[in-house]
């Protein structure tokens, strides 16, 4: 979520999920978590609800604050294998998240993940879905600790990464303008050909946040 | 719409009225059957539109991409559309003259083309199936498919990799795939299968002959392109839903990924690209098997998948973690080194013959072995030459002498042994002991060089016997013991008692053998047919798979049932230190549930076997138990005897718990989880729980209620047990109008009363 606020403030258009089968956030001790439903609960109730139960205890680990910035991000979390690709993302409580905006169409070009089972999860899904919509998604994996310090460096590191991944797009589609037309152009390559060199480029300033990456179909 | 209406003076008025288009389709699917024919005219420059600029065609190849792959339009009406939107796909993928390659100013455009073209090739297919006199739509889908297949080796990567999701596209629809349900077209995936035979334009041989080619050259990519991460990522990624809808060419598929290399790169300089990208390959490849495996854990080719991902696990360790990496060799590698295998035909410098070993022989008598034993390595000397098959040891032994040993050498080697052999003979005889033969030198058996060196502790009479047996044809022994006249009734010595752990050991064994012959006779029955009635196996007597399932049940249940008392399991399993602590009984039953597991879709049938088996000895043994109580009671003064334990219960909770971690949320799924719970002879609370436990997960919310329901409805004395369990479902989502919640009003109206009016009063809160 840190990336997500991170990357919509910066502009990009965005979507994030989960992959488990459960909301789980830390409870009083380790064997009695906080379960929530995916897709059905927001995070004005998560937070409304942990308030309630122990307003000292949820402040002082965190979870209240991070509730607090997501609830302000977007309407609730989602769960990745339940996502109908490609069905619009029209609806009001959609359209009031941060960075819906060019979301509309209910894709993404770049999926980008922040631990390597999710990563496993989601390129699964994927085979699972079988391609219905023959459209390449790139999708990345950025190992990133979870807790609330390595989150804002790794989120920093995405939105680069992020960064980069939109120059060389925006470079291949700026060469499809008429006025490009006759240039021959420095760099006779194209977007998906480059991912893997961006991204090793990108490692080599975040050594610390192994990556990985692959190209899949929706 | 507006932009058909009125001609748009400049392309961005153009472009923002389309995006308006767009929104509006976006938000109201209905509306695309209007805006794609405008869209079509626009691209096409069909009057009154203007010939559409750079940018517009940009984005409406975009739109059409994202238009046929849409899920929320109907496949009849964009096969209607597809057959419209046609001459755009050609318009847009014709080059300009003189051009071979796509430009990169345009390749943005084609990649979405050729995507919306993979996406329409289906549809054009079916249509044509349908109107099989359509020769103009045909013509031009040809011409358009074979367009992008010219592109297929020549273009930018990120266009090849579309036109290779094109080609696994037609491959899956030029293939024989299932018809589900041949009284509703409709709903068929669209395959090759519901070509007719005799069809004019896509006569059904020739189109399966392109699929197998064009399946070539896209597993061909895995060979050539290794290096190309971007390339073989695709290719693979879009082979998930091929390998598993057409059987016909899943095995070409998974062999052609089994013998790709994804480490081949490891031969390039290992800069941070190159190790990413081997890396990225790698766990794409292991992903892709590890869900096949998930997908058909059954597959003949299951082990060998299963070995392939270890091993890329553990090759990528090796290459790219560097625990295991070698440092580079100093000494040159030019195959002269003698430490190493040598190089044929090299000029070897010459070596001074090794030092032969002449081990000093014992006093006493020596065996053969020692006295041809030329070595004074330890780890050499006991080596049973036994153990090389004479064929083999024959041509080494010819190579070697011919090629490798030096007549020097050969000579030393046997000048020591016939100078040992001397010594040996001008040694005085020793006298052997009473009744112990000497075995003869002169008889020249090979066997006679290998002569185990230990006391025997049997007595002499036995060791004749042992002779007897051993060595009937040797005349010249036969005479010697003969001559004795000593042989006596033969008395086996008395075994020594068994110890417990022996017992157990033995115990242990033949459980493992009677799963091991139960897996046997489940392979070679598999395929046979179920018979019932008279004719079933175990009522002529014969064993097959179930009659000796339930055998291994009896043997887990019935045995021990009577005689072992719950306060023993408690001692039992508070003390378990090693698995033969565990009651023999209980052993068996684990290994009944791991065998259920391993292939619970089918064996769920076998569960409900042996917990009816569970069931069934437990009522007997707790009756004979209440009797003897009664007795007892009566008689005053006794002690009350252990009640005997519980296993039924227990056993189920743990199936149960175990399934758990299998169990999924589809209608097989639910099938198997009736089936289960309906065929179990008892239900209690617990049981019932565990159950509605499954429900934790919202992927199974679904099954476990039908289950439920089904207990309310077909199970009269669960009936109150399953309300329960349903009621505890329904308080986690609470929906007020799901089938949960119609059940429950009409048989707990009272709960749902109550429960319904403090939702409001949460929500206010």
């Amino acid at each position: 979520m840190e990336s997500h606020l991170q990357l919509a403030s910066a502009g990009y258009p965005v979507i994030s999920f989960g992959t488990g089968s459960l909301v789980r956030l830390p409870g009083p001790s380790v064997k009695e978590p906080n379960i929530f439903n995916f897709n059905r609960t927001s995070y004005d109730q998560m937070y409304n609800e942990l308030f309630q139960k122990d307003p000292r205890l949820y402040r002082a680990n965190g979870i209240l604050p991070m509730l607090d910035r997501n609830r302000n991000v977007k309407w609730g979390p989602e769960r990745w294998q339940d996502w109908k690709v490609g069905v619009p993302r029209m609806t009001e409580q959609q359209k009031h998240n941060r960075g819906a905006e060019g979301t509309e169409g209910g894709v993404v070009d770049i999926v980008i993940t922040c631990e390597e089972r999710c990563w496993d999860s989601v390129v699964d899904d994927l085979l699972n879905r079988g391609s219905p919509m023959n459209r390449p998604v790139h999708v990345f994996n950025v190992d990133i600790k979870d807790n609330h310090e390595d989150a804002l460096v790794g989120g920093r590191a995405i939105l680069d990464l992020a960064g980069k991944l939109n120059e060389a797009a925006v470079q291949e589609r700026e060469k499809s303008g008429a006025e490009m037309w006759d240039s021959g152009g420095a760099s006779r390559t194209g977007f998906d050909e480059r991912v893997p060199y961006i991204l090793a480029d990108w490692q080599e300033r975040w050594p610390h946040l192994p990556a990985i990456w692959t190209l899949a179909w929706f | 719409m507006a932009a058909a209406s009125q001609p748009p003076t400049g392309a961005s008025q153009q472009l923002a009225q389309l995006f308006k288009a767009r929104d509006i389709a976006l938000a109201d699917p209905t509306m695309y059957s209007q805006v794609i024919p405008v869209m079509v005219a626009v691209l096409l420059g069909q009057p009154p539109s203007p010939k559409p600029s750079q940018i517009v065609k940009v984005w409406g190849a975009d739109f059409l991409a994202e238009t046929f792959s849409s899920t929320m339009l109907g496949a009849d009406v964009k096969q209607a559309f597809a057959i419209s939107a046609l001459p755009v796909f050609m318009d847009f993928l014709t080059l300009p003259e003189n051009v071979q390659k796509t430009p990169v100013e345009l390749t943005s455009m084609t990649k979405s083309i050729i995507q919306a073209v993979a996406s329409v090739y289906p549809l054009v297919f079916r249509h044509i199936i349908r109107n099989p006199n359509d020769t103009e739509t045909w013509r031009l889908m040809s011409a358009i498919k074979s367009n992008v297949l010219r592109r297929m080796d020549t273009e930018l990567p990120g266009v090849r990799i579309c036109c290779l999701r094109f080609v696994e596209r037609i491959v899956q629809t030029q293939t024989p795939g299932v018809i589900a349900d041949p009284r509703r077209p409709d709903q068929n995936e669209i395959s090759l299968s519901l070509v007719p035979p005799d069809h004019p334009l896509i006569p059904p041989p020739n189109l399966e002959a392109e699929a197998q080619g064009l399946l070539d050259r896209a597993l061909g990519i895995l060979q050539e392109h290794h290096s190309d991460a971007l390339l073989v990522t695709a290719v693979i990624n879009g082979l998930g839903g091929l390998v598993r809808l057409r059987a016909t060419i899943a095995n070409r598929i998974i062999t052609a990924i089994l013998n790709f290399n994804p480490f081949r790169l490891t031969s390039s300089p290992m800069n941070t690209a190159n190790k990413l990208m081997i890396k990225s390959m790698e766990k794409t490849t292991s992903i892709f098997l590890a869900n096949l495996l998930k997908w058909a854990p059954q597959h003949p080719l299951a082990v060998r998948i299963e070995q392939h991902i270890i091993r890329l696990q553990q090759m990528r360790k090796d290459i790219l973690d560097g625990t295991l990496k070698r440092p580079a060799v100093d000494e040159p590698t030019d195959g002269l080194d003698n430490a190493k295998r040598q190089r044929l035909g090299a000029d070897l410098p010459s070596m001074p013959p090794a030092p032969l070993g002449q081990p000093q022989l014992p006093p006493g008598p020596i065996s053969y072995a020692q006295l041809y034993t030329i070595t004074n390595d330890p780890a050499n000397q006991p080596f049973d030459v036994h153990v090389i098959p004479p064929e083999l040891a024959a041509r080494t032994l010819v190579h070697l002498l011919k090629f490798n040993i030096s007549p020097d050498q050969l000579g030393h080697a046997i000048n020591t042994v016939r100078s040992r052999f001397l010594s040996l003979t001008s040694r005085p005889t020793v006298v052997p002991a009473a009744g112990l033969p000497t075995p003869a030198p002169e008889v020249d058996d090979d066997d006679d060089d290998y002569e185990p060196d230990y006391q025997p502790t049997e007595d002499a009479e036995q060791l004749k016997n042992r002779l007897e047996i051993d060595a009937p044809e040797d005349a010249k022994l036969m005479k010697q013991v003969q001559s004795q006249g000593t042989v006596a009734a033969f008395r086996l010595p008395r075994a020594p008692p068994m110890t417990n752990e022996q017992i157990d050991m033995i115990a242990l064994a033949t459980i493992d053998r009677m799963f091991y012959t139960l897996n046997t006779l489940q392979a070679s029955q598999e395929a046979s047919e179920r018979k019932r009635g008279f004719n079933e196996p175990i009522v002529r007597g014969a064993i097959d798979k179930n009659a000796y399932f339930r055998m291994i049940v009896r043997i887990a249940v019935r045995p021990l049932a009577g005689l072992e008392t719950a306060d023993q399991y408690r001692t039992a399993e508070g003390q378990i230190n090693n698995e033969t602590d565990i009651p023999i009984g209980d052993i068996v039953r684990q290994k009944l549930l791991q065998y259920i597991l391993s292939d619970w879709n089918r064996r769920i049938g076998n569960a409900v076997t042996w917990f009816t088996e569970e069931w069934l000895t437990e009522e007997a043994v707790w009756k004979e138990y209440t009797k003897t109580l009664n007795t007892t009671n009566g008689n005053g003064g006794d002690v009350k005897p252990s009640p005997p334990p519980r296993h039924y219960q227990k056993w189920v909770l743990r199936f149960l718990e175990d399934l758990s971690v299998y169990l999924g949320g589809m209608k097989q799924d639910m099938k198997i989880l009736i089936r289960f719970i309906s065929e179990l002879p008892a239900l209690d609370r617990e049981i019932l729980g565990r159950v509605a436990g499954l429900a934790q997960d919202p992927e199974r919310t679904t099954i476990v209620s039908n289950s439920l329901r089904y207990l309310v409805q077909y199970r009269p004395p669960a009936k109150e047990l399953a309300l329960d369990a349903l009621q505890e479902i329904w308080k986690a989502d609470k929906l007020p109008d799901g089938p949960n919640a119609k059940l429950l009003k009409s048989l707990r109206p009272k709960f749902m009363e109550e429960a319904l009016e403090v939702i409001p009063k949460v929500e206010t809160v």
